[in-house]
């Protein structure tokens, strides 16, 4: 499976989306600070931007989900159970997931924002798809809902499921990943696979950067790897 | 069209002549002919065409209860493009200046305020009534009038969550009433001309309603 993404000089209003790339299956880390454009390229992948100058081809993708970064934007239904029904998923096993089996008559709109952000990115993830777009998937989720989305993710990418692209700016928890990229005003930059894209990713959370400062080379870009490099290096 | 004085006033006496006489409503859309860029002045298109839509619907109910529904629709259009032309036109401030010049740095600057905001939220449900249409097309759910209560419950609760972050940023900061705003006008000779016709249709609007009012009589 592979994305082919070629946006030259896309512009929405004072925004310019410069980004080329391919994205091949596994998982693909693209961070940048807000208002760098990272919506706007995972808006452009899912194929919901009607702007001239936006190409993307899908090779072998059958199936397309985008998470949006507010959860809100999801809800279509009027109660928590018929919310995940309406993703055509089992509702029983759905809400057991994501933790809100008290909570399933609330109206959705009436959960946590955290609550509801586990609900949707919860049911996009049952659903599997070929392509899976997570634009901010860990904004408003504690550190052990954070826990949980990368061992979710890291199962994915286990199974060697779909192209994953997880745009983010999250600096403390992170799931495995196979290429780093960066946005910045409007303009992707491929950094390379991992681990050797690691050095080159200026904007790393602190916890790699510590690692590289310290003479360590992590394996991946999660908190375990950084910690296993360290250990590593100290024998 | 820059100053924000001659611009808003324009647009208040454009509203009334087009709203109170058909005269009026057509001597304003030959206003918006002469002094706007016309269609470019329409931002969003597709969000004016549903309007359009509304209008000429609440214009076809009014026909059918013995009402002058094609006057309705032809008037509240005319009144429609005014204010995407003033929509397209504004620049952050124009209510600001606007409100602090006629109101003063207390009460002004708090309608100004308000204003701004207002404005400035136009555009956030914009963009969330699109996001919400496409995440309904990822789930692949057709629009319907369910949705449509569901549509507008989110755009409500999401301005009302913006909104209550925004008094809480105020608070923060240490705002109780009013502010000091330094106002700026810029010179204008186009917009003097535009202003300046703005008022003569209200006159033009005003003196034909009253003959239709003295005719009734």
């Amino acid at each position: 499976m592979k994305v082919y993404v070629n946006c030259e000089g896309v512009r929405r209003g004072r925004f310019e989306l410069n980004a080329t790339g391919q994205f091949g299956t596994g998982t693909h880390m693209i961070s940048g600070r807000i208002g760098s454009g990272k919506s706007t390229l995972a808006l452009a992948i899912a194929g919901e931007m009607p702007e001239k100058g936006v190409m993307i081809h899908k090779e072998g993708i059958e199936s397309v989900l985008l998470s949006f970064q507010f959860p809100e934007y999801h809800v279509t239904r009027s109660s928590v159970s018929d919310e995940i029904a309406s993703w055509g998923l089992d509702e029983n096993e759905v809400i057991r997931t994501v933790g809100l089996i008290e909570k399933s008559r609330l109206d959705p709109l009436r959960l946590s924002r955290g609550e509801l952000k586990r609900l949707e990115v919860g049911c996009i993830l049952e659903r599997d798809p070929d392509l899976l777009i997570l634009d901010e998937p860990f904004a408003s989720l504690d550190c052990m809902w954070k826990q949980w989305l990368c061992e979710r993710l890291n199962r994915r990418r286990k199974r060697n499921r779909g192209v994953t692209l997880i745009f983010s700016h999250e600096r403390m928890q992170l799931p495995e990943a196979d290429e780093i990229w960066k946005m910045e005003t409007g303009s992707l930059t491929g950094l390379g696979r991992v681990p050797v894209a690691i050095s080159k990713w200026e904007s790393a959370p602190d916890y790699i950067i510590h690692a590289l400062r310290a003479g360590a080379e992590p394996e991946n870009i999660t908190m375990k790897a950084a910690e296993e490099a360290l250990c590593r290096m100290q024998g | 069209m820059q100053d924000a004085r001659l611009k808003i006033a324009s647009v208040m006496a454009l509203s009334v002549s087009a709203f109170i006489s058909m005269p009026g409503a057509l001597l304003v859309l030959l206003w918006w002919l002469v002094f706007t860029k016309r269609l470019k002045s329409i931002k969003n298109k597709r969000v004016f065409g549903m309007l359009v839509i509304f209008l000429v619907v609440t214009g076809f109910f009014i026909t059918l209860s013995g009402g002058p529904g094609p006057d309705y629709i032809m008037k509240m259009i005319i009144i429609f493009i005014i204010a995407a032309w003033v929509y397209s036109t504004y620049i952050p401030g124009d209510f600001m200046s606007f409100s602090v010049w006629l109101l003063g740095e207390g009460m002004g600057f708090e309608i100004g305020m308000i204003a701004e905001m207002a404005i400035n939220a136009i555009d956030d449900i914009i963009r969330d009534y699109y996001r919400i249409r496409t995440a309904m097309e990822i789930k692949g759910e057709r629009f319907s009038a369910f949705s449509l209560i569901q549509t507008g419950m989110t755009l409500v609760i999401n301005q009302l969550e913006r909104a209550d972050g925004q008094a809480k940023i105020l608070k923060v900061r240490g705002y109780t009433r009013g502010g000091r705003y330094a106002t700026e006008f810029p010179f204008d000779v186009a917009g003097i001309l535009g202003a300046i016709t703005a008022f003569l249709i209200l006159l033009v609007s005003v003196f034909s309603f009253s003959d239709v009012f003295i005719v009734i009589q």
